[in-house]
C-alpha cells in the first residue's frame, strides 16, 4: 500500500522532536513510504540532513520540504512546498515570522497567511467548534489558499470527535480531507524521550506533564499497513495524490553570488585575472618564474573549471577593504595557499618558500568546496563585518548557523530535572563526575556518587541522557561565518535573529551550506594580528623601512630565530607558546618554515593519540630508516618523513591506500569532523581496512591508519591552516627577536589573546633584560608604549592596564597632561576626574611621584573638605600615614594591575624566608638528572590534556623563571587540597633532564604555601 | 554599664548535632568525629560553619561547595537558613531569660546580657557568669564572648574570640586595641576606605586625632567610634518572650518515614511541655508543620478534645495523626505551633501528673479523628494522568465530581480484575502507554464493553491474550 507523510517534526522542532531527520528518512524508507515531508516547527533546520541522508544513502523516497506553524490557539497548520516558487514563499514567511521576534521564537501575522499563493496550506482543525468554523470562512474566504484538511488518528479516546469534526468541515468548506500523524518520533520507542523533552518545554517533570503529555506511541512513524486500518481509503487516497505533486528538491536550489564585484566590462574570470595580474606585479616586482606562472595558470584553470571565480573575488574584495583601513589579515585554508591567493594579498604564503601544490588543496575529484577563512586584528573584526553587511545590505547577507547539541551536562541534568531529581543533587553529581576519567565511564561513577544504576529511576536517567546526547537544542550564531547571494537570502533560506544584537543568522550550519555547495566567507578573528600590526607601527614609528608580513617572510629563514625557536624562548609569539609546544620545540628544533608547519600541527591530540610523534622525532634526527609499503604512500607522506601528520594526508591515504573515491573520501572527512556526536566514522572502518588489505597492505598497517584517523577526527590540524599559522608564528618569532620591546607592547596592547597573563608577559620581559615601568600619572600614555634612554628602551605600562580606571578618564589626564607634568594632587584633581578614577589610579599607585605611597594618596583623597569651593587651595597635610609594606604594595599591585614591576611575589618570600633547599627556576639547569629537588613558585597554570590519561601539568613561576611541574593522577588525588586550592606551591620531587634539555620536575610532595601571602591575586590558567 | 556578649557562630550546626547525637543516644560515638558536616549559605556560595571532621579534611570558613565537594565528595551538606538559625536564638534566648532578663538579640547568631543590674542578685561578677556559662552549656551551643562597657565593644571582643570575663576598664581598653577593624560593625565601605589607607586595627584609628576623622567620615561612623570607647551608650531593644508557643527543628538528615520524625517531634513536645508548665498553661490544639526541600509545606492542626499539657497525651495523638500521612518527599524540618491556650483550673487539673476522668470517651474520638481524618468521607476526583488506573483518585472535601475524559468509568479498580463475563465492544480502541517512569511498561488496547445485562465496562486485553476488566460505568 502506498502513503506518504506529510506532516513530520525532527528534532529541530526543539524540545518536541525526538528522532533526528536522517533516523526519520531511513526509517521511512524502511517501512515504504513514498514521501515524507519534515515540517519541523517554523524552521527548515533539518531539512538538509534529510536530504543528504537520502541522497548519500540512496533511499527510494522523495522528501518533502514544509513546515509546521502556530498562529495561536485556535489555528495551526503547515505549509508544503510543491515546487521552488512555494519554497521561497515558505522561507520568505518563516523570515517574516521569525524576525519580528526574539531569538528561538516566531509570531505569524495575519498579512503572512494572506500572502501564501504557492505552498499548499494543510489546516490541522484545533476542535473546537467556534475557533475552526472562524477559520474554515477565513479560508474559505481566501481561495489563492490552496487549503486541505489534515485528519489525526492518534487512538486517545478522541478520535470518533475528531473524524466527526474532520466529516463536518469537509462537507461545509469542500476541503479535501488529508491523512496525517503529525510524527514526533521515528520509533515508538522514543517516547520516554519525547516525554523528557516535553517537560523540559513545561520545566516540569515527566509525571507531572499529566494529560498534556502524549498518551501513546501513535506520533511515530505507522507502517502503511496500520494506516490503511486507520483512515478511510478515501483520505489516503487524497493524501497520495498530493504527494504526486510535489516537484521540489533541495538540489534545484543555485547559489548565485552577488554580481557587483565585476566591473562592467568584465567577465568574472577576466576580472579574477586581472586582479591576478595586478598582484602579480605587486608581489613579483622582480620578475615572476615560469614555473610560479603555470602553477598560477593552472590554478585559474581549476577555479574556472569549478566556477568558483567568485568565491576568490568576494575574498579578494573584503581583504581589499581590510588593507585599505590597516587592518591586519591572513587567509588560510585549503584554497588559501595558493599562488592566486598569495597574489590577490589574501595570505601572505610566498609560494616560493613553501613547495605549496594547490592542488593538494583543491581537489576536482574531490569536489571539495573551496575552503578560505580569512583571519583579522580580533579588535577590528567588527569593521569587516559591518563592511559587509554595508556592502551587501541585511537582506542578501547573514551568518550561518551553529546547531548547539545537548552535551553531557546539559542533557544530564534535564532528563535529571525531568525525572524528578532535585537540582542540588544533579548539579552535585555533575560537578563529582570525572569525564576525563577513562577507566571508569560515567555511568559506573554515579554508583559512588549515591546513584545505584539498579535503581529504575537512575537506569532511566543514565539511558535517556544517553539518547539526548548530541540532540540539538537551539541553533546560535557561528564565530564568522557569512552567506553573501545576489538575490534576497530569504529566497533561498530563512533567515532568523541571533541573540546578539543586530545579527542575523540562517537556519543551517556550515555542514548544510557545505552539502547544498553554498559557498561562506569565514570572517574570523586574531589578537596575533593585532599583535603584530601594533608592532609594526610602533617599529615604523622608528625606523621607515615597509615592514609587513610579506617583507618578513621574504627576508627568509633567519637562523637567528629559528635558534631562539629551538631553545623554546617563545613565551607570547603564535601558536608555539603553550607549554606542550613549547616542551616539543627543543625536541623537534625546527630550521625552517616547514618544520614550523609540521611543528604546529604535531603537538595536537590527533598526532598524539595516533602515536606519530615519536615517530616523526626519531626519523627527523636520522635514528630510524623511513620506509614507505608503496610508490603512492611515498608520494603522500614523503614530506613528513613518513609519518601521517596532517589531516589532508591521512584523506589522502584513504584515496591512494584503500581506494576511496573523492566522494567517499569527502564522506570521511566529514565524518571525521562529526565523530564525537554521531560516531559516523566507524561505519567506513570495514571499507578502509578491506580497501587496503585488498591493496596488499598489510592488516597492522590498515588497522593503524584506522586509529590514526580516528584520532585526527575531531582534532586533526590541516596542512592548509598549519601552514598560514606558521606564516604568523615566525614573524612573532621574527619580532619577539629583532625587536623585543616593540613586539611586547604590541602584546600588551593587543590583550586579551594569546596564552600569557600581562604579568607572566612582563616577567619574560624582565627575564630578557627589559626595564618595565609602573603606570604613572606623569610618564604614562593610554595604552602601554616604550621609552628611550639613550641606547636602552624601556617599557612604560599605559593606564590601560589600572582596572577600573575609565577609558575616558585615561584620555583626559594625557590631554590635559601640562608638558613638565602634573606637580600635586591637587593639580590632578582639577581635571574633575570621577571619584571611582582617582581611586583607581591611587590603587595602582599611578601618583607615586607626587605623594609618596598609595595610602597617603587615598588619605588625601579621602579629605572631603578640600574639595570644598571655599578650601579650593592647597591645604597641607598635617598628618602623615605610615606607608604601606613590601609586601602590601605588591598585593595591591597584582590586584589593581594584574602584575608587580617592582618585585615578585617569590622574591618577597624569598626575603621573608630562608631557604637552604629550595632550588629556583634558574638554577635547575644545574641540577643532575633524577636528583630529588624541591621548587617554589606562583601556579600560574593548570593544564590536564585529554591526551595525557590522567596527568596534570603544572606551571609554577618564580622571579627567575618558570618550572615544569607533572602530576600523576594518584599524586594529585592523595593531596588534593594542596592540589587544587594553591596559589604558591611548593613541590618535592625528582628533576628529570630530557636529551633535547627539557626539565620536568616529577611531584612527590605538594606543599601549599599559599599563607605566605594569604591574599596575593595571582590569575592560574586553570584546565582550560 | 557592663554588657557580655555571646556570639554563637555554630548555632545551626551544634542544633544538628545535638538532634543527631539524641538519636544515636544508644551509644554510638560523637558524630561529629565520625563525618564531616558544613552548613551552607546558598546566596553566598559560602561553608559558613563546619565540624571538626570537616575540617581535619582541608575544608574552611568561606570556601565555595565546589570546593569543599571537590575535597570531599561525602560531605554532609545543612543548607543555612537565617529564619531558623534566628528560632534557634529566641529558643536560646527563653532558656536564659529566668537568669537574666535585660537580654538583647543581635542579628541571627548573637546575644548581649546586661551584668552591671545582675551582680548584686548572684553575689558577685564571677557568681553570674558561672550560672550564666553552665545554662550555656547545658544548652550545648558553642560561643565565643567577651564583657564590655556597650553591647557594640563587646561584640567586637566576642568577634576577637577573646574568650575572657574582664573585672577593669584598663583590661577591656588592652583587649580592644588588640581588635582588627574588620570585626567592627563600621559599614563595609567604612572599613573599605580605612583598609585602603592602611588603618586595620582598632587602636590605629582610636589613636587619630578625632577632627581628622571629622574631615573623612559621617557622623554614624564618629558615634560608632565613641560607644566603643564607652562615650555613648545607645538605646538598645529588649528580648521579650513571645507569648505563644513556636519551635522549628531542623532535622539533621532528611527523613522519608513519618515513624522516624517522632523522637524529634518529642523533642519539641519536651519544649512545649516545659513553656506550659512555666506558665500554668495548657492546650486543646497544636500545629504541626512539615519542610520538604522542593514541595510545598504541610500544615495540619493536631486537636484534643480536651486540653492537655503532658508530652504522652500530644505523643500518642500525634503518632496517630501522622502514622497514615504519605509524605511527597523527605521531611527536612519541623515545625511546631501552638498559640490557643487554657488556664489550668484547680478542679479540673493537677499538673504534676496524668488523670483519668469521665470526658476519656471524647479523647477516644480525637483519638478516631487523628487515626482517620477528620472527615473520612471520600469522593473521587480526576486526576491529571491518561492511565485509567490513576485516573481517579479520592479526595476529601470536594465539592465537583468530573471525569478526566468522556472514556472515563465511574469507578476504576485499582488492579484489573480478569473479565469472566460475556461482553461485546461498543468503543475502542484506546491505546494507551504506560508512565514507564513507574518502572514498567507496557501498552494497552481498551475498548468499552457491553455485557448481556447492559453492564458497561472498560476492558482491555493483555499480551497473553487474557481480557481484563479496568473499570465500571454506571
Amino acid at each position: 500500500m502506498k502513503y506518504s507523510e506529510l506532516f513530520c517534526q525532527s528534532h529541530y522542532s526543539f524540545l518536541c522532536g525526538a528522532s533526528s531527520p536522517n533516523e526519520l528518512v531511513t526509517t521511512a524508507a524502511f517501512l515504504g513510504y513514498d514521501a515524507i515531508a519534515i515540517t519541523d516547527e517554523c524552521s527548515v533546520a533539518g531539512v538538509v540532513r534529510a536530504y543528504d541522508e537520502i541522497k548519500h544513502q540512496s533511499l527510494p523516497i522523495k522528501l518533502i520540504i514544509g513546515s509546521y506553524f502556530v498562529f495561536d490557539r485556535s489555528l495551526s497548520f503547515v505549509l508544503l512546498c510543491p515546487n521552488k516558487q512555494a519554497y521561497s514563499e515558505l522561507c520568505r514567511i518563516i523570515t517574516n515570522a521569525r524576525r519580528r521576534s526574539d531569538k528561538g521564537e516566531y509570531a505569524l501575522a495575519e498579512w503572512d497567511l494572506r500572502t501564501i499563493r504557492h505552498c499548499l496550506f494543510v489546516w490541522l482543525p484545533s476542535g473546537n467548534q467556534a475557533h475552526d468554523e472562524n477559520w474554515g470562512n477565513w479560508l474559505q474566504k481566501h481561495p489563492n489558499i490552496n487549503t486541505y484538511i489534515g485528519a489525526q488518528r492518534l487512538l486517545d479516546g478522541q478520535d470518533h470527535h475528531r473524524f466527526a469534526h474532520y466529516n463536518h468541515l469537509q462537507t461545509h468548506y469542500s476541503f479535501p480531507v488529508i491523512a496525517c500523524t503529525g510524527v514526533l518520533m521515528h520509533h515508538a520507542d522514543r517516547l520516554p524521550l519525547q516525554h523528557v523533552l516535553h517537560a523540559t518545554r513545561l520545566h516540569t517533570t515527566v509525571n507531572k506533564i499529566g494529560r498534556k503529555a502524549l498518551s501513546n506511541t501513535e506520533r511515530s512513524l505507522r507502517p502503511p499497513h496500520k494506516i490503511k486500518k486507520l483512515y478511510p481509503e478515501k483520505w489516503i487516497a487524497n493524501t497520495n495524490t498530493l504527494a504526486s505533486q510535489f516537484t521540489f528538491s533541495l538540489n534545484e536550489l543555485r547559489y548565485q553570488y552577488p554580481a557587483e564585484l565585476v566591473p562592467k566590462g568584465y567577465t568574472p574570470r577576466s576580472y579574477l585575472r586581472a586582479c591576478v595580474e595586478d598582484g602579480i606585479t605587486k608581489r613579483f616586482s622582480e620578475g615572476i618564474s615560469s614555473d610560479i606562472r603555470e602553477i598560477i595558470e593552472k590554478e585559474l584553470t581549476l577555479i574556472a573549471e569549478q566556477e568558483y571565480e567568485y568565491f576568490f573575488l568576494t575574498i579578494y574584495d573584503i581583504v581589499q577593504f581590510a588593507k585599505q583601513q590597516g587592518i591586519l589579515y591572513q587567509g588560510r585554508g585549503s584554497a588559501a595557499n595558493s599562488v592566486v591567493c598569495y597574489c590577490l594579498e589574501i595570505t601572505a604564503v610566498d609560494p616560493r618558500q613553501v613547495n605549496v601544490l594547490f592542488e593538494r588543496f583543491i581537489s576536482k575529484e574531490r569536489d571539495e568546496p573551496p575552503d578560505i577563512d580569512v583571519d583579522f586584528e580580533h579588535q577590528r573584526r567588527e569593521e569587516v563585518i559591518q563592511y559587509i553587511y554595508n556592502k551587501y545590505g541585511r537582506e542578501r547577507t547573514a551568518i550561518a548557523a551553529t546547531v548547539i547539541c545537548y552535551r553531557f551536562k546539559s542533557a544530564f541534568k534535564d532528563v535529571g530535572k525531568a525525572l524528578g531529581f532535585s537540582e542540588s543533587q544533579l548539579d552535585f553529581v555533575i560537578k563529582q563526575i570525572n569525564r576525563r576519567d577513562r577507566v571508569i565511564p560515567w555511568q559506573s561513577q554515579l554508583a559512588a556518587l549515591g546513584l545505584h544504576p539498579d535503581d529504575t529511576k537512575v537506569s532511566q536517567l543514565i539511558s535517556l541522557t544517553e539518547a539526548l546526547l548530541g540532540t540539538p537544542r537551539h541553533l546560535s550564531q557561528h564565530v564568522g561565518g557569512f552567506v553573501i547571494s545576489a538575490g534576497p537570502l530569504y529566497d533561498l533560506v530563512p533567515v532568523e535573529n541571533a541573540a546578539m544584537e543586530a545579527r542575523t543568522i540562517i537556519q543551517w550550519d556550515k555542514d548544510d551550506i557545505e552539502t547544498l555547495g553554498l559557498l561562506k566567507v569565514d570572517v574570523l578573528a586574531l589578537g596575533m594580528l593585532s599583535a603584530i600590526r601594533r608592532a609594526f607601527q610602533l617599529i615604523n614609528k622608528q625606523f621607515p623601512i615597509p615592514i609587513s608580513i610579506p617583507f618578513i617572510t621574504k627576508l627568509g629563514d633567519d637562523q637567528q630565530v629559528f635558534d631562539m625557536i629551538c631553545k623554546a624562548d617563545t613565551v607570547g609569539v603564535f601558536q608555539i607558546e603553550s607549554r606542550a609546544q613549547m616542551s616539543m620545540l627543543p625536541r623537534l628544533k625546527p630550521q625552517c618554515y616547514y618544520d614550523l608547519v609540521v611543528q604546529i600541527a604535531i603537538v595536537r591530540p590527533g598526532p598524539i593519540q595516533g602515536d606519530m610523534v615519536h615517530p616523526y622525532l626519531i626519523r627527523r634526527h636520522g635514528n630510524e630508516e623511513i620506509t614507505y609499503p608503496s610508490k603512492e604512500v611515498k608520494k603522500v607522506l614523503s614530506r613528513t618523513m613518513g609519518v601521517p601528520i596532517f589531516q589532508e594526508q591521512v584523506i589522502q591515504l584513504a584515496m591512494v591506500a584503500a581506494g576511496f573515491s573523492g566522494g567517499e573520501a569527502d564522506q570521511l572527512r566529514r565524518a571525521m569532523a562529526s565523530w564525537k556526536k554521531d560516531g559516523r566514522i566507524f561505519e567506513f572502518k570495514e571499507k578502509l581496512i578491506k580497501g587496503m588489505t585488498d591493496k596488499g597492505y598489510d592488516n597492522e598497517f590498515a588497522n593503524n591508519l584506522f586509529e590514526q584517523i580516528k584520532g585526527f577526527a575531531g582534532y586533526g590540524f590541516p596542512e592548509s591552516h598549519s601552514a598560514s599559522f606558521a606564516v604568523l608564528a615566525y614573524v612573532s618569532c621574527w619580532l619577539k627577536f629583532y625587536f623585543p620591546v616593540e613586539f611586547y607592547v604590541a602584546l600588551l596592547n593587543s590583550w586579551p589573546m594569546g596564552f600569557y597573563s600581562p604579568s607572566q608577559l612582563v616577567q619574560d620581559a624582565k627575564r630578557h633584560g627589559i626595564t618595565v615601568l609602573a603606570p604613572c600619572i606623569n610618564q604614562s600614555n593610554v595604552d602601554h608604549s616604550f621609552l628611550i634612554d639613550g641606547q636602552k628602551k624601556h617599557i612604560q605600562l599605559g593606564l590601560s592596564i589600572i582596572k577600573g580606571l575609565s577609558d575616558g578618564a585615561a584620555h583626559q589626564i594625557v590631554k590635559g597632561r601640562p608638558t613638565n607634568g602634573f606637580d600635586s594632587m591637587h593639580h590632578v584633581q582639577q581635571l574633575q576626574l570621577q571619584r571611582n578614577d582617582l581611586q583607581a589610579l591611587a590603587s595602582a599607585n599611578a601618583f607615586r611621584t607626587l605623594s609618596g605611597s598609595r595610602y597617603q594618596t587615598r588619605w588625601e583623597m579621602m579629605n572631603t573638605q578640600a574639595s570644598l569651593p571655599l578650601f579650593d587651595h592647597k591645604e597641607s597635610e598635617t598628618h602623615t600615614i605610615a606607608p604601606p609594606s613590601e609586601a602590601e604594595n605588591l598585593l595591591e599591585d597584582y590586584a589593581s594591575t594584574g602584575l608587580s614591576v617592582d618585585s615578585h611575589p617569590i622574591s618577597l618570600i624569598r626575603r621573608q624566608h630562608k631557604f637552604n633547599d629550595i632550588s629556583w627556576a634558574n638554577t635547575l639547569v644545574h641540577k643532575k638528572h633524577q636528583s630529588i629537588v624541591k621548587v617554589l613558585g606562583a601556579v600560574t597554570g593548570r593544564q590536564a590534556p585529554g591526551t595525557a590519561a590522567g596527568v596534570t601539568f603544572l606551571t609554577l613561576e618564580d622571579d627567575t623563571g618558570n618550572i615544569n611541574v607533572v602530576v600523576w593522577q594518584a599524586t594529585a588525588r592523595h593531596q588534593q587540597k594542596a592540589f587544587l586550592k594553591t596559589k604558591i606551591l611548593q613541590v618535592n620531587g625528582i628533576l628529570e633532564h630530557s636529551p633535547e634539555g627539557v626539565i620536568h620536575i616529577v611531584a612527590g610532595k605538594l606543599i601549599d604555601r599559599t599563607q605566605w601571602l594569604s591574599k596575593l591575586q595571582v590569575k592560574s590558567r586553570n584546565f582550560h | 554599664m557592663l554588657w557580655t556578649y555571646i556570639y554563637c557562630y555554630q548555632l545551626t550546626l551544634d542544633n544538628h548535632q545535638q538532634n543527631s547525637t539524641d538519636e544515636h543516644s544508644s551509644g554510638k560515638a560523637d558524630t561529629d568525629t565520625t563525618y564531616p558536616v558544613c552548613v551552607y549559605c546558598g546566596n553566598t556560595n559560602r561553608i559558613i560553619q563546619l565540624n571538626h571532621a570537616a575540617q581535619k579534611i582541608g575544608i574552611e570558613v568561606g570556601h565555595g561547595l565546589a570546593q569543599a565537594a571537590a575535597l570531599c565528595p561525602y560531605i554532609h551538606i545543612i543548607p543555612f537558613n537565617k529564619d531558623n538559625e534566628t528560632q534557634l536564638l529566641k529558643q536560646l534566648a527563653h532558656r536564659l531569660y529566668p537568669l537574666a532578663s535585660d537580654i538583647v538579640l543581635d542579628s541571627h547568631n548573637g546575644l548581649a546580657i546586661r551584668l552591671d543590674n545582675l551582680v548584686q542578685y548572684y553575689g558577685g561578677h564571677n557568681a553570674l557568669w558561672k550560672t550564666l556559662a553552665r545554662e550555656l552549656s547545658l544548652a550545648k551551643v558553642h560561643y565565643h564572648f567577651a564583657n564590655a562597657w556597650t553591647i557594640e565593644a563587646a561584640k567586637v571582643l566576642a568577634f576577637h574570640q577573646t574568650n575572657a570575663y574582664f573585672h577593669s576598664h584598663e583590661q577591656i581598653k588592652q583587649a580592644l586595641a588588640k581588635c582588627s577593624l574588620s570585626l567592627t560593625a563600621l559599614s563595609d565601605k567604612v572599613k573599605t576606605s580605612l583598609k585602603r589607607v592602611g588603618i586595620t586595627r582598632i587602636k590605629q584609628l582610636l589613636d587619630m586625632p578625632v577632627h581628622e576623622l571629622g574631615k573623612r567620615f559621617d557622623n554614624n561612623t564618629i558615634t560608632y567610634l565613641t560607644t566603643l570607647r564607652g562615650e555613648v551608650f545607645p538605646k538598645a531593644t529588649l528580648f521579650r518572650p513571645s507569648s505563644y508557643f513556636n519551635n522549628a527543628m531542623a532535622l539533621p538528615f532528611d527523613i522519608e518515614n513519618t515513624q522516624h520524625l517522632v523522637p524529634f517531634i518529642k523533642q519539641q513536645l519536651e519544649q512545649l511541655a516545659h513553656y506550659l508548665r512555666a506558665r500554668n498553661l495548657h492546650t486543646s490544639s497544636i500545629h504541626v508543620a512539615f519542610h520538604f526541600r522542593e514541595a510545598p509545606i504541610m500544615c495540619f492542626p493536631v486537636c484534643s478534645a480536651l486540653p492537655q499539657s503532658s508530652i504522652e497525651s500530644w505523643l500518642s495523638l500525634l503518632t496517630l495523626k501522622i502514622e497514615p500521612i504519605v509524605l511527597p518527599e523527605p521531611v527536612i524540618s519541623v515545625t511546631l505551633k501552638c498559640n490557643e491556650f487554657d488556664d489550668m483550673d484547680s478542679e479540673s487539673s493537677d499538673f504534676f501528673h496524668n488523670r483519668f476522668n469521665e470526658i476519656a470517651q471524647k479523647q477516644l474520638i480525637g483519638r478516631l479523628n487523628a487515626k482517620l481524618g477528620d472527615n473520612s468521607t471520600y469522593q473521587p476526583q480526576a486526576a491529571d494522568s491518561h492511565q485509567f488506573e490513576f485516573m481517579t483518585v479520592a479526595e476529601r472535601n470536594t465539592a465537583h465530581y468530573s471525569y478526566a475524559s468522556d472514556i472515563t468509568p465511574t469507578f476504576t479498580f485499582e488492579t484489573p480484575k480478569p473479565l469472566t463475563q460475556q461482553t461485546q465492544i461498543c468503543f475502542g480502541p484506546v491505546r494507551l502507554s504506560n508512565e514507564w517512569w513507574r518502572g514498567s511498561s507496557y501498552k494497552r488496547d481498551y475498548f468499552i464493553a457491553q455485557t448481556s445485562h447492559g453492564v458497561r465496562m472498560l476492558i482491555f486485553k493483555d499480551e497473553s491474550s487474557q481480557w481484563w476488566a479496568q473499570g465500571i460505568y454506571c
